[in-house]
């Protein structure tokens, strides 16, 4: 690999933060089911990703360095290990342009209304696939920069808020049903945090392959946190209405208003999201891409990135015709669907690996010696 | 690197076409900037009457010097249009305002009093809706008709949106008026016990024209308008949702008349639920307070004597609680959000309660706790200095 | 407007088939192409006002009927 592709396991940390908190964007599945409780719910999902976390480091520890895809390929065998494969492919594009879309609607209704939604996905992917084609240094480089402004921009809407803030808002605890808990903390723990997944497909990239874990583990930890204050502000502050509102954040920093100086804050809001979200949509995209080269075994991921990103423009003007179609994937299925490929899947390889782990380590050595 | 300079110059450029958007590139002088709204009802059918107060940017002075010119003038433009709903008014707008509405400045919404009276807060839904609109927005009551408070014009600021909701920002220190923004409102409705209230608008006759005041409070029951409360019974409101922040208290004690300013206050309201089931909320008012004027002779000097005007304003403000909480009674309505109270509180036990909270609501009893402390009495020592 | 598709596509092409054709690469182009031509497709349809069946809605029916995974099922 040449310098270019190189991540240092400090970058890894920070890219997992910003990761996490572009979820932010995302809150609206879990507010709108859990309401006030929905920090429990935040608490609740922590501890399971957490668990699955380890599931994620017994694999690295066992395969350091190695994508998914190489992975599948070693535990399952070449044939099944490439259907499995073919799964994630879909898995990972799936991500991707549900990601975009979301951004690109949002920008849509919030900030660029009459602007056709073409133009706004194709810009969009247009810079993600730029940075992507520029390497994953290029990538990782500016993750630093990124999480600093997000934190500091949330801490300070945060606090200039808290005279809005009315915190018998949280009143009554525990009042809601079990299913609602279970729904909300499985929303967040797959689709929220359960998203870092995709870095398995930057593990040949570190330079210390087998700090991954540590690091999703301490992502994890400060990314949780940011979503936290970001959950518990808006209760505080939004009340009953946090569970029929669309954009709960947003509505939020629209109330801000520190004498006459500081209002309509929530252009900068905006802005940070975006640039989160350019960040977290690039790591999928090169995700995506290097799936593919390695499922089919290609020379570079150069050559196809401006062709896949076509594709996933087109995709993600079909893939939800309506906000309505949106909101009920959110709602109902999207959970499952995100939670067997980034939770059940992973939990049968490190399975089938235990049971076949005398071939296993055979092959292994095999591919070492040559 | 010249080849990279020259690159990266003409990427600027085009990204400055590119950012001002095309589709949605607003230019200023596009845009009719809307600072107040009105709603009314309409007298054919069901219709309601939709006030748009837009600025007139042309009229306002420039310090270019031709300010002078437009003294006369109206800096604003009330638009007014009929429709059976909010947003195909605005829309229909376009027939007769020449740029597009921009609500993000919007200041006030004013509903009038007949639309309240049916249960209008129905249309406030397009303001909760957009995406430029704000939920910080104040809304009021108007006595009668909101474009004809819309149409007045103040003596001090020249639009009329920005004077009413800078007099909602004066409030603090009387603490005779609520001050209610669409977030507030919105809550209030979701919620199954508590009740809205909205502070009025009134037209008053001074000897310079006609002035728009706020005065008094509406309250409604199941969203619907039933009655007014006045100045001082809206302040007894007040003390109980601890949302006092000032104001001039004139108790009578036995050697006078006493006015008292209030510093700070602070209400803790508690429920309570005996063993039969009855209601108590528990309300502790804590107030300091200075002593503002006296006009008859009283000897602020003995201990005695402050201590029993404590004690008299403690009687006077635990009788403007019980005063307008007996009004709520009668009418029925829950707009401390009582209700709300033993919900977070009492959990267990709503469920009993919040079917018929109504009659429950009647049968509450207050049990008022007032301890006011008189820190300080002004530049004078004693008022009987007369002799 | 399909001009405008036409060309972006083009501009695409030309980006990246010139160097692998150099490179003698025939794997890499066939996959390229491959991607390239579906991404076309996709979007001359999607120009077409073409109501294409979205992946997610298939993965929602599988999901909600055929594994009774979902949460409106509860």
């Amino acid at each position: 690999m040449t310098k270019t592709e190189k991540i240092q396991p400090l970058q890894l940390l920070f890219a997992i933060i910003a990761f996490i908190q572009g979820a932010s964007l995302l809150t609206k599945f879990s507010l709108a089911i859990s309401q006030r409780d929905t920090w429990i719910c935040v608490i609740n999902a922590f501890v399971l990703t957490t668990f699955v976390i380890l599931i994620y480091g017994v694999l690295i520890n066992k395969f350091p360095g190695m994508t998914i895809i190489e992975i599948n390929d070693a535990v399952f065998g070449k044939i099944v290990g490439k259907i499995i494969s073919l799964l994630y492919l879909y898995f990972f594009l799936s991500l991707t342009t549900l990601n975009i879309r979301n951004v690109c609607s949002f920008t849509l209704h919030n900030v660029l209304p009459e602007t056709p939604l073409s133009i706004i996905v194709i810009t969009f992917v247009f810079v993600c696939a730029y940075i992507v084609r520029k390497g994953v240094h290029a990538m990782m480089s500016y993750g630093f920069l990124v999480v600093i402004a997000a934190s500091i921009v949330t801490t300070l809407n945060t606090i200039l808020l808290l005279k809005e803030m009315s915190f018998d808002n949280f009143l009554p605890v525990l009042s809601l049903s079990v299913k609602d808990y279970i729904q909300s903390t499985h929303t967040i723990s797959a689709i929220s945090f359960g998203e870092i997944f995709i870095f398995f497909m930057l593990m040949p990239n570190l330079t210390k392959p087998k700090s991954a874990k540590k690091m999703m583990l301490w992502g994890l930890l400060f990314g949780a946190l940011t979503l936290m204050m970001v959950v518990l502000r808006d209760v505080a502050v939004l009340g009953e209405s946090v569970s029929f509102l669309t954009m709960q954040t947003y509505e939020t920093i629209k109330l801000l208003k520190v004498g006459d100086i500081i209002t309509r804050s929530e252009i900068l809001y905006a802005t940070m999201l975006i640039t989160l979200q350019i960040f977290k949509s690039s790591i999928m995209f090169y995700a995506t891409v290097k799936a593919i080269t390695q499922i089919f075994n290609l020379k570079g991921y150069k050559y196809i990135t401006y062709a896949l990103g076509t594709i996933i423009t087109a995709y993600s003007l079909f893939v939800h015709p309506t906000y309505f179609e949106s909101a009920y994937w959110g709602a109902s299925t999207a959970s499952f669907f995100s939670s067997t490929f980034d939770m059940l899947l992973p939990l049968i390889t490190v399975i089938v690996m235990l049971f076949r782990k005398n071939s296993i380590d055979a092959k292994l050595k095999e591919a070492n010696a040559t | 690197m010249k080849v990279r300079v020259r690159l990266l110059l003409i990427m600027l450029v085009l990204s400055s076409l590119i950012l001002s958007g095309c589709w949605d590139r607003r230019e200023l002088n596009g845009l009719a900037l809307v600072m107040g709204v009105g709603i009314d009802t309409c007298t054919q059918d069901d219709d309601i009457t939709l006030t748009a107060q837009i600025i007139k940017t042309e009229a306002m002075p420039t310090p270019a010097g031709n300010g002078g010119a437009g003294g006369d003038e109206k800096e604003f433009w009330n638009v007014k249009r009929d429709g059976a709903n909010i947003f195909s008014i605005i829309r229909g707008f376009t027939n007769e305002v020449s740029r597009k509405l921009y609500f993000s400045h919007n200041q006030i919404i004013v509903m009038g009093d007949e639309l309240l009276k049916d249960g209008g807060e129905k249309y406030l839904d397009f303001f909760i809706r957009d995406h430029e609109a704000r939920l910080s927005v104040l809304v009021f009551a108007a006595e009668g008709k909101a474009s004809d408070i819309l149409d007045i014009e103040p003596e001090i600021t020249k639009i009329p949106a920005f004077d009413i909701s800078n007099l909602a920002n004066m409030q603090t220190s009387t603490s005779q008026t609520v001050s209610i923004r669409l977030i507030d409102f919105v809550n209030t409705m979701a919620s199954e016990s508590k009740e809205p209230v909205l502070p009025i608008l009134k037209i008053k006759n001074s000897d310079v024209g006609e002035i728009v005041e706020i005065s008094g409070t509406a309250i409604f029951k199941d969203n619907k308008k039933v009655a007014e409360l006045d100045e001082i019974e809206t302040r007894g409101f007040k003390w109980a949702v601890n949302k006092i922040d000032g104001g001039v208290l004139s108790v009578d004690a036995e050697s006078g008349t006493i006015i008292i300013e209030i510093k700070s206050s602070k209400t803790k309201v508690v429920p309570k639920i005996k063993a039969d089931g009855a209601i108590t909320m528990e309300i502790k008012v804590d107030l300091e307070g200075n002593i503002g004027c006296v006009q008859d002779d009283v000897d602020l000097e003995s201990l005695e004597m402050i201590e029993k005007i404590e004690k008299d304003t403690e009687d006077f403000i635990k009788r403007e609680i019980e005063h307008t909480f007996d009004i709520t009674k009668r009418y029925g309505t829950d707009i401390y959000g009582f209700g709300e109270l033993v919900e977070k509180y009492k959990h267990k036990q709503w469920t009993d309660y919040k079917d018929d909270w109504v009659k429950h609501f009647k049968e509450i009893e207050l049990d008022i706790k007032v301890e006011v402390s008189i820190l300080e009495s002004g530049s004078l020592g004693k008022s009987d200095y007369t002799k | 407007m399909i001009i405008l598709i036409l060309a972006a596509f083009a501009l695409i092409l030309l980006a990246d088939v010139p160097d692998l054709i150099r490179i003698r690469n025939w794997k890499d182009t066939v996959v390229f192409s491959v991607i390239l031509i579906t991404g076309l497709v996709i979007s001359i349809l999607l120009y077409a006002d073409v109501k294409l069946p979205s992946p997610v809605t298939g993965f929602r029916i599988l999901y909600e009927d055929v594994f009774k995974l979902s949460y409106k099922n509860w």
